[in-house]
């Protein structure tokens, strides 16, 4: 019986049910806000699984909030029926949603394409910089293109739907996510495992062994660039989907730095679980200390005498100060601290502080 | 013509403070292989304490910022790069990431919404040149930049220091074998790095820029596509990617009645343009070596 209990089938099958056990009770637990707080949560977990599909070639991007934004608008203006917007008309076809998703994930997946040619030349810190030039850009197109954008206010993001189902409501929006989620992550696991994941890993062992075994550098990156736009386009769209109203201010250079370094943080080496909670301290360390911050001692939401901090100070400087923490004492990321607590998979620590950067 | 020498001449002021940012990020990247994210936060903080002292004649404040600078640097490295000595590269990269994110708090606390008035003592006047008009902020600037070029140069290539920094960066284990200690090396290159951060943020903040205010950080993200189109591991190619960096804004902000088709601030977004099309032909930037890893 317990041969049984821990062979490998019957414990995907545990924790496959385990977890829609889970995606089924969370939202009859807690309320609308934390459900959207989980929601947006699970959104960035799928964002962070494609940060780290790229990490595995040893490729460090900032430009995920400019891909978020390709999703999210560009979903906006498939799906969008025009007069959507919050202040001003924007550009909607009007879609049905599902084509929309669709037709925005390609929309990421080709931006990648015309980006490939210098980002497949280059790796590492190079890759960091050229591709927060992309948020840069992305930010210039979305001010001054208002049609796309809906300008400062945003524009609405229509409810995902499609074949007779529509996640209008948050509970619904949950299931949606959930799903997704679950599907993005073990995805981004087979694509890890598979030949596209072992070129990437050979890659980052050293781009001129790699060759040498066959791999074809540029390919492989493309493949990777590709995927993990696609990857950021989705928590976009879901984002999106979410909230309900997509502002271009959202995507720029704090959020790309904050995806990055966060998912860094959870740790790259192991592609679900890194992201999982990479996502979790991204989303929960802002909102917990948003709620609960009044009870610490020496911080008030009025600046009196006897408070030191604002709330809003107290989170960054928790953020960042994790950030530096966990760098310093396991830079291979909090992911596989768990991992070595429990004793198992020692194949998949070869994470990031083991790995060589070359730039 | 007169608009051509103005923006020319303005171009070289801004892109020599680019390039001096653009110098302390090479610098640092050499050293531990780090490409610091605090620079924009360290620059804010440099600007506000010079700013704080300002009442003092100007030499003995600059003099006092800029220990406070090596000082800060020092620490930082002190407490949180020696430490990760044994994971250059990507670690400490993200380490910075977390630093900015606390000290940029630390500034916004301290500056606030507000622009903290800052006066050069060579004022706000302007000169005839050519026909064109420039402040003398920008020829002052220019001057410095090239003094501390110069300076630094030689102190590279002919001081005792010089040549152990030279060593160590270029081949660390082997320098590390004849006696250099490359902590030590480390710590040189944050401290140089901060004081040569502290000249950009003085001049980014006093006449044409109105004072201190929390626009520096993004200003001195900038500098980012010059390292790159420099190549990163190039102290030379830093400058020179300044300067274009620098010239391709001014020039783009001086006309931007011709390229307005491109959409209003379309100088922030050229410096980035100019860095992708480099980065296309040459992925090492202009200068940057590309690294022969062994098999």
């Amino acid at each position: 019986m317990s041969e049984l209990l821990r062979s490998g089938p019957f414990r995907k099958i545990l924790a496959f049910t385990g977890m829609l056990v889970v995606a089924w009770l969370v939202p009859r637990i807690v309320d609308t806000s934390w459900l959207f707080v989980l929601t947006t949560t699970l959104t960035f977990a799928i964002v962070m699984a494609g940060f780290n599909v790229l990490m595995v070639g040893g490729v460090l991007s900032l430009g995920q909030a400019f891909f978020m934004a390709v999703g999210g608008f560009g979903y906006a203006v498939l799906a969008g029926e025009g007069s959507g917007s919050v202040s001003r008309p924007v550009l909607g076809f009007g879609l049905p949603p599902f084509v929309g998703i669709l037709g925005a994930l390609a929309l990421c997946g080709l931006v990648a394409l015309l980006f490939s040619p210098v980002a497949s030349r280059l790796s590492g810190l190079s890759f960091a910089a050229a591709s927060l030039g992309l948020v840069v850009l992305g930010q210039h197109i979305l001010d001054n293109v208002p049609e796309i954008s809906g300008g400062i206010a945003g524009v609405r993001i229509p409810a995902v739907g499609g074949f007779g189902l529509l996640f209008s409501n948050p509970r619904q929006n949950w299931y949606l996510v959930a799903g997704l989620c679950a599907v993005a992550l073990a995805y981004a696991h087979n694509i890890v495992k598979s030949r596209l994941g072992l070129a990437l890993k050979a890659i980052s062992a050293g781009p001129i062994f790699a060759e040498v075994m066959g791999v074809r550098l540029r390919s492989a990156r493309r493949g990777a660039v590709v995927a993990s736009a696609v990857y950021a386009g989705l928590g976009g769209i879901l984002l999106g989907a979410t909230t309900g109203v997509l502002v271009p201010d959202t995507f720029g250079f704090s959020l790309t730095i904050e995806i990055a370094a966060m998912a860094i943080v959870g740790g790259t080496g192991s592609v679900v679980l890194g992201a999982l909670i990479g996502a979790c301290i991204l989303v929960l360390i802002p909102e917990l200390l948003s709620r609960y911050a009044s009870l610490l001692p020496l911080v008030s939401e009025n600046q009196g005498a006897a408070s030191w901090m604002a709330p809003g100070s107290v989170s960054a400087y928790l953020y960042g100060g994790v950030i530096v923490a966990v760098m310093i004492f396991h830079p291979a990321g909090l992911a596989s601290f768990l991992k070595r607590f429990r004793g198992s998979s020692r194949r998949e620590r070869a994470g990031l502080g083991e790995s060589r950067m070359t730039s | 013509m007169s608009h051509l020498i103005q923006y020319t001449i303005s171009g070289i002021a801004l892109g020599s403070m680019y390039g001096l940012i653009a110098l302390s990020l090479a610098l640092i990247y050499k050293a531990t292989n780090t490409l610091n994210f605090a620079q924009g936060a360290l620059m804010v903080l440099g600007a506000f304490f010079i700013q704080k002292i300002s009442s003092m004649p100007f030499i003995l404040a600059f003099l006092i910022a800029a220990a406070f600078m090596v000082l800060l640097m020092l620490v930082i490295q002190w407490a949180f790069v020696a430490p990760m000595m044994d994971h250059l590269g990507l670690p400490i990269t993200v380490m910075t990431i977390g630093l900015e994110i606390g000290l940029l708090e630390v500034a916004r606390n301290a500056v606030g919404d507000s622009i903290l008035p800052l006066r050069a003592p060579w004022g706000s006047g302007v000169v005839d040149f050519a026909g064109a008009t420039l402040p003398i902020a920008s020829i002052v600037s220019i001057c410095t930049a090239l003094v501390l070029i110069v300076a630094f140069g030689a102190w590279l290539r002919y001081s005792k220091w010089g040549v152990v920094f030279r060593s160590a960066t270029d081949r660390p284990r082997v320098a590390e074998l004849f006696g250099v200690r490359l902590k030590a090396v480390a710590a040189l290159a944050w401290a140089i790095a901060g004081f040569l951060t502290l000249v950009p943020a003085y001049f980014l903040s006093t006449f044409p820029a109105p004072g201190v205010s929390m626009s520096l950080p993004g200003i001195g993200l900038r500098a980012l596509p010059a390292i790159i189109i420099g190549g990163l591991d190039s102290l030379q190619g830093a400058l020179i990617g300044g300067l274009m960096v620098g010239m391709t804004e001014t020039y783009l902000q001086g006309y931007a009645s011709d390229v307005s088709f491109l959409g209003s601030n379309f100088h922030i977004v050229g410096p980035y343009l100019l860095m992708f099309v480099v980065l296309l032909f040459r992925p090492h930037g202009l200068l940057g070596t590309s690294e022969v890893s062994r098999v």
